[in-house]
């Protein structure tokens, strides 16, 4: 109990200045309460939003796309980067078209998005797929090109079929880099879901975001944004313990 | 050194001094000030007024910044970013309403008698959307919601037998709106000039305009202003008269030389639409002033859909700038 | 190499699909003009036109903010490896602030930092810094013990050991956090750019979308996409060299 508050304290007695900080500039007027309310309002707000349950349904709506989203991407990133991490020529064939489709943000791709996808889940979903799909499929072909030859080799002259290879050797051996892409996925994945959610929609966290600030409702737009910033916390944490659970026999001294 | 030549020396260094002077004293008479707005047709007397010389002739050299879409503008102004922002009607009472303390000090643009207008609701051909009654349950595109196309069409579908609670507006770009509508996605869609007229170019065939709202539901209703802060006024008032000033002689410009193909290349130096599409497509009214009751209307109906709470005075909102006519 | 040339063939096949599809009418939208269209475009706006310039402002952007957030993420990433405590402090604070994307952060950042350039420099380096920051910070806290091990029973100094054993153990994390800083960072670029811009691509893209000329529009996120692209084939080429004369650790 000592131990784990000696770990949480020095980062909350932090958080807590600053809050005090902006509580005081506020309330002494140098900032305009119009523009960025006072932090007791801000949690005033969102006492309130628990207490009414209108949290509940945005949330579920942002996290329900966004692990959809995340399924469809990761998988289909796992899958490729395997194969493109062990056959040369489907790496040759991808490679090209991946580090040209990477750069565009996913904003700019709004246009043929909605064209092709409409205004609803489809296209959200489609969104976080897209910006989930990248980090992970970068790491995987980066863990799967990493892993030792004479592993392979030995595999291969054992008579080991491709695909049990990649299954059983491969993609175990890959799998730390495969998490830490996952966990900048999952950072990415929400923004994304965010954003799509800003620019067409009917519902959600990124939607409230910006119909709140639309509609000047200054305080309602943090709070939203500090439940967004608490989630991506928590997922964070979440990533992280899975990440542990599973790796948990790769040492710090693991060098690929 | 000889005396001519000192002499020499001393009145050429004079005449440079001289000339620096005069050079840095026109420097300062030129008051710098950032008007943030948004490059679409409506903007017209500010950008011409700009190209033209018409501010620099009141001693004023403008920082335009340019936003995609409007939403930045006011926050933005409000943290004293901007001196002035271009802003529709809707948005601008609802800033207020929630404590940012904004004037109204020159007049925007505003709808004619009746359509075709800035805005049209689009439907598809074979749906059978022809009132707000047909929309009870069904999709509606606006930009945003909050705004003065979103009140617009909700008093439309109200007054044409339905019941804007019960229609499902879908906050869809203006670019995606004519997409969204011909794959229906959305039943209709309340979609601004040039995208009306490409719409139903592109799909002569599939979509069709519906009704104006903002014409049939507020004939010559206003749409939008520049507004500043009451801050920057109080502390700042001969520029807001000179910025009234060079902006009413852009507006004079604009309503003397609407259509015409000197205009259509001005407007799109800074739209950049081509000037064939701005042939075809319905502009809005520009303003020489903006007339009390219209805000008035626009606050009652604000109160009565319920997004605006606060009972706003009008004679306190609009900056007497605003409802001065200047002659040219 | 043999795998390069079908990728290239793949990407001229989907190209072409979308000229078909778009010229015969099947795809009919004003989002989705021929490719021939487009390249038209870019061609007559780079000779003509300002894109660039407008290329030019992006990358200048990018540039500085880039620059600035790996800079600051070494530090940070280092000094919470080196120094536990400061980490407790202040990594609660950084865990919160990074899952809010940037079309959120902007209302608050314009408050205090306008919607100039020093507004988008400040995202785009907030943006570069967590990547290197954390993989900063996992390199130097994972090198092997037993070279600090080794290092304390010679009584090697600190500074030895950072420069000889951390450093160059880090290296491989800190310049693989680089690299996703670099396509993060040109992103944010652009994004602040849509959002808040008055110049740069990512205006030039919006603009180009308002005023229907989306053929112009396509072309600026092919030139965004041959910017990231070309970016990114720099820093691997960088990162070669950097890795081959600074020798990797085994």
């Amino acid at each position: 109990m000592g131990r784990w508050l000696a770990k949480v304290a020095p980062g909350g007695i932090v958080l807590v200045l600053l809050l005090w900080g902006i509580e005081e500039a506020v309330d002494a007027g140098l900032v305009k309460r119009s523009l960025m309310p006072a932090p007791t309002d801000i949690g005033r707000i969102l006492w309130e939003l628990f207490v009414d349950g209108q949290v509940a349904g945005p949330l579920a709506e942002t996290l329900a796309r966004l692990g959809i989203g995340f399924a469809i991407g990761a998988t289909l990133a796992v899958i490729m980067g395997l194969a493109m991490g062990y056959w040369p020529r489907v790496y040759g064939l991808f490679e090209p078209l991946i580090e040209l489709l990477r750069p565009i943000p996913k904003a700019a791709l709004v246009p043929p998005l909605v064209l092709f996808l409409g205004v609803g889940d489809a296209m959200k979903i489609t969104s976080i797929a897209l910006a989930v799909f990248f980090p992970v499929l970068i790491n995987t072909v980066q863990g799967a090109r990493g892993v030792d030859p004479v592993l392979i080799d030995t595999a291969r002259t054992l008579g080991v079929r491709p695909l049990p290879l990649l299954r059983k050797i491969i993609l175990p051996a890959s799998a730390p880099f495969v998490f830490a892409g996952i966990r900048l996925s999952i950072a990415l994945g929400l923004i994304l879901a965010v954003i799509s959610e800003m620019i067409a929609g009917t519902g959600g966290v990124g939607f409230l975001i910006i119909d709140m600030q639309r509609a000047f409702r200054v305080r309602q737009m943090y709070a939203w944004i500090v439940i967004l910033a608490v989630v991506g916390y928590l997922l964070n944490l979440l990533i992280l313990a899975a990440e542990r659970r599973f790796l948990f026999w790769y040492q710090a001294t693991e060098r690929t | 050194m000889s005396r001519s030549r000192r002499a020499f020396l001393a009145s050429i260094g004079a005449a440079i001094g001289v000339s620096a002077l005069g050079a840095s004293v026109r420097a300062q008479s030129l008051t710098k000030i950032r008007v943030g707005t948004i490059p679409i047709v409506d903007s017209a007397p500010l950008m011409i007024g700009i190209a033209k010389g018409f501010f620099r002739d009141e001693g004023l050299e403008v920082d335009t910044t340019p936003a995609p879409g409007g939403a930045a503008l006011l926050p933005s102004l409000a943290a004293g970013q901007f001196n002035f922002a271009f802003a529709n009607t809707t948005s601008a009472l609802l800033a207020i309403g929630e404590g940012l303390e904004f004037k109204f000090v020159t007049a925007g643009c505003s709808t004619g008698p009746r359509g075709p207008d800035l805005a049209g609701l689009m439907a598809r051909v074979d749906r059978g959307i022809n009132s707000g009654k047909d929309l009870v349950g069904k999709r509606l595109a606006v930009n945003n919601r909050n705004n003065i196309m979103w009140i617009r069409a909700a008093v439309w579908v109200d007054r044409t037998g339905g019941d804007a609670d019960h229609v499902t507006f879908v906050e869809i770009p203006f670019p995606q709106m004519v997409d969204a509508l011909v794959n229906n996605q959305v039943d209709a869609a309340m979609v601004n000039e040039p995208f009306l007229t490409v719409g139903l170019q592109n799909h002569h065939d599939k979509v069709r305009v519906v009704s104006w709202p903002m014409s049939d539901t507020a004939p010559n209703g206003v749409v939008s202003e520049y507004v500043a802060t009451k801050d920057y006024i109080e502390q700042n008032p001969r520029v807001i008269e000179k910025f009234a000033r060079a902006f009413a002689h852009g507006t004079d410009w604009v309503l003397k030389n609407k259509g015409t193909p000197e205009w259509e290349q001005a407007v799109s130096a800074y739209t950049k639409i081509a000037p064939e599409r701005l042939r075809g497509i319905a502009l809005p009214v520009y303003d020489r002033v903006i007339e009390p009751q219209k805000i008035q209307d626009m606050i009652e109906l604000m109160r009565k859909y319920k997004i605006l709470k606060a009972n706003l005075k009008v004679a306190d909102l609009i900056y007497p700038t605003a409802l001065k006519q200047y002659t040219f | 190499m043999l795998g390069r040339r079908s990728g290239l063939l793949l990407i001229a096949i989907l190209l072409l699909s979308w000229e078909m599809t778009s010229r015969t009418g099947l795809v009919t939208s004003e989002n989705w003009p021929p490719v021939s269209a487009i390249l038209a475009g870019l061609v007559h706006e780079t000779l003509y036109g300002d894109l660039v310039q407008v290329i030019g402002a992006t990358l200048s952007r990018f540039a500085l903010g880039y620059v600035i957030g790996i800079c600051a993420g070494v530090i940070v990433g280092f000094t919470f490896a080196l120094v536990p405590f400061v980490r407790r402090m202040f990594e609660p604070i950084i865990e919160l602030l990074r899952p809010i994307p940037a079309p959120a952060l902007v209302p608050p950042l314009v408050l205090f930092l306008g919607v100039d350039d020093l507004m988008k420099v400040t995202i785009i380096a907030v943006t570069a810094f967590f990547p290197v920051a954390i993989n900063t910070m996992q390199g130097a806290s994972g090198v092997e013990p037993i070279y600090l091990a080794v290092a304390r029973t010679f009584r090697t100094g600190p500074t030895r050991v950072l420069m000889k054993i951390i450093m160059p153990g880090t290296l491989p994390y800190v310049l693989a956090g680089m690299r996703i800083s670099l396509a993060l960072a040109l992103v944010v670029t652009v994004v602040s750019e849509m959002i808040a811009g008055a110049s740069g691509v990512g205006y030039y893209l919006v603009l180009m979308q308002y005023a229907v000329r989306s053929a112009d529009m396509y072309a600026a996120i092919f030139v965004i996409a041959a910017l990231g692209f070309a970016l990114n084939a720099a820093f691997l080429a960088a990162e070669r060299r950097l890795i081959f004369w600074y020798a990797p650790v085994p």
